[in-house]
């Protein structure tokens, strides 16, 4: 099921995983505590693991083998190129927008 | 053991057990790390909740549904089902002829239902439909409770077993039609005209029986 975003298009806890993820493998703290650093939403910690969850489910991010007591994640091939088409998407639409929006 | 660990254990024990064998420690340890405010707790409660009920989704649905019949039976005084001791007992305690026969109907669909959706054993079809009288007769438990019925309260625990047996029933069901289904597949499937090898056709299938729909 589809969800919309509380906070608009730029904040889908799966969207912005998936960008935390594109500068490298995070555990689920380090995930969040850069979603927040970048994008300013406070994922809370069930958000966080229910759109992680779902995600690895999807194959679009996959957990790494760690010693650790939390998995780091990594994004798949398939989780790059559906983030890649979702941005090129917003660009396109906030493009649009912004051009509209200009003075005549 | 602190009030914070109880807490988070607390929280956890929400998910479904598989959940947690998966990622209960990451989200234990995330918790730990950072402060425990209101906020946070119920957005490991909701989303515990929320996967929870998806994992036990064919019986939540039609459990919520058979208690909207139940709340809406009593209502307005309809005998939609006409419930007996061996459906909803919690109704008609005394009645012993089994005349309710749309409501084991219910129970029987939802052991095929879970059988086709979650796969699994016979077993897991009959709890399933046991949890579907579990939730329909909620209400009916709370008012036992609440009014110190012993036999309000008891005649939907006893409502467990049998509708157990015929989850079960519909998980054999589920079995037979899942085997039905993978057979046509099987049929259906088109002939192989290059680099089959030869008595591949004779190969067990690949085909999925079981989804999950999210």
């Amino acid at each position: 099921m589809a969800r919309k975003p509380k906070g608009g298009p730029a904040s889908d806890p799966e969207l912005l995983i998936l960008a935390s993820l594109a500068s490298g493998a995070k555990h689920g703290y380090a995930i969040m505590t850069d979603i927040e650093a970048f994008a300013g939403v406070k994922l809370g910690p069930g958000t966080l693991y229910t759109a992680i969850t779902r995600l690895v489910d999807r194959k679009l991010i996959a957990p790494q083998s760690s010693a650790g007591r939390q998995r780091p994640y990594r994004l798949t091939g398939q989780g790059a190129a559906l983030l890649a088409e979702q941005l090129r998407e917003m660009r396109r639409v906030a493009t649009v927008g912004l051009t509209r929006l200009k003075p005549a | 053991m602190t009030l914070r660990e109880r807490i988070v254990n607390a929280l956890l024990r929400l998910y479904p057990a598989t959940w947690r064998m998966e990622y209960g420690t990451e989200l234990a340890e995330l918790l730990r790390r950072r402060p425990l405010d209101a906020g946070v707790i119920w957005d490991v409660f909701w989303n515990g909740l929320r996967a929870r009920i998806l994992v036990q989704l064919p019986a939540a649905v039609i459990g919520l549904g058979m208690t909207g019949v139940v709340i809406a039976a009593y209502m307005t005084g309809a005998r939609i089902l006409e419930p007996t001791d061996i459906t909803l007992p919690s109704l008609v305690v005394a009645q012993t002829n089994p005349r309710s026969a749309l409501y084991v109907l219910v129970l029987v669909s939802c052991g095929v239902w879970t059988r086709l959706r979650r796969g699994g054993s016979i077993g897991r079809s009959a709890r399933a439909a046991a949890l579907v009288t579990f939730i329909a007769d909620f209400p009916v438990l709370v008012v036992g409770l609440a009014t110190v019925s012993a036999g309000v309260v008891a005649a939907p625990l006893l409502a467990l077993p049998y509708s157990a047996v015929w989850g079960a029933v519909g998980g054999q069901v589920g079995s037979w039609i899942a085997s039905a289904l993978q057979r046509f597949a099987r049929v259906a499937r088109p002939p192989r005209t290059s680099g089959t090898h030869p008595g591949s056709d004779n190969a067990p299938t690949t085909a999925p029986t079981t989804h999950e729909t999210r």
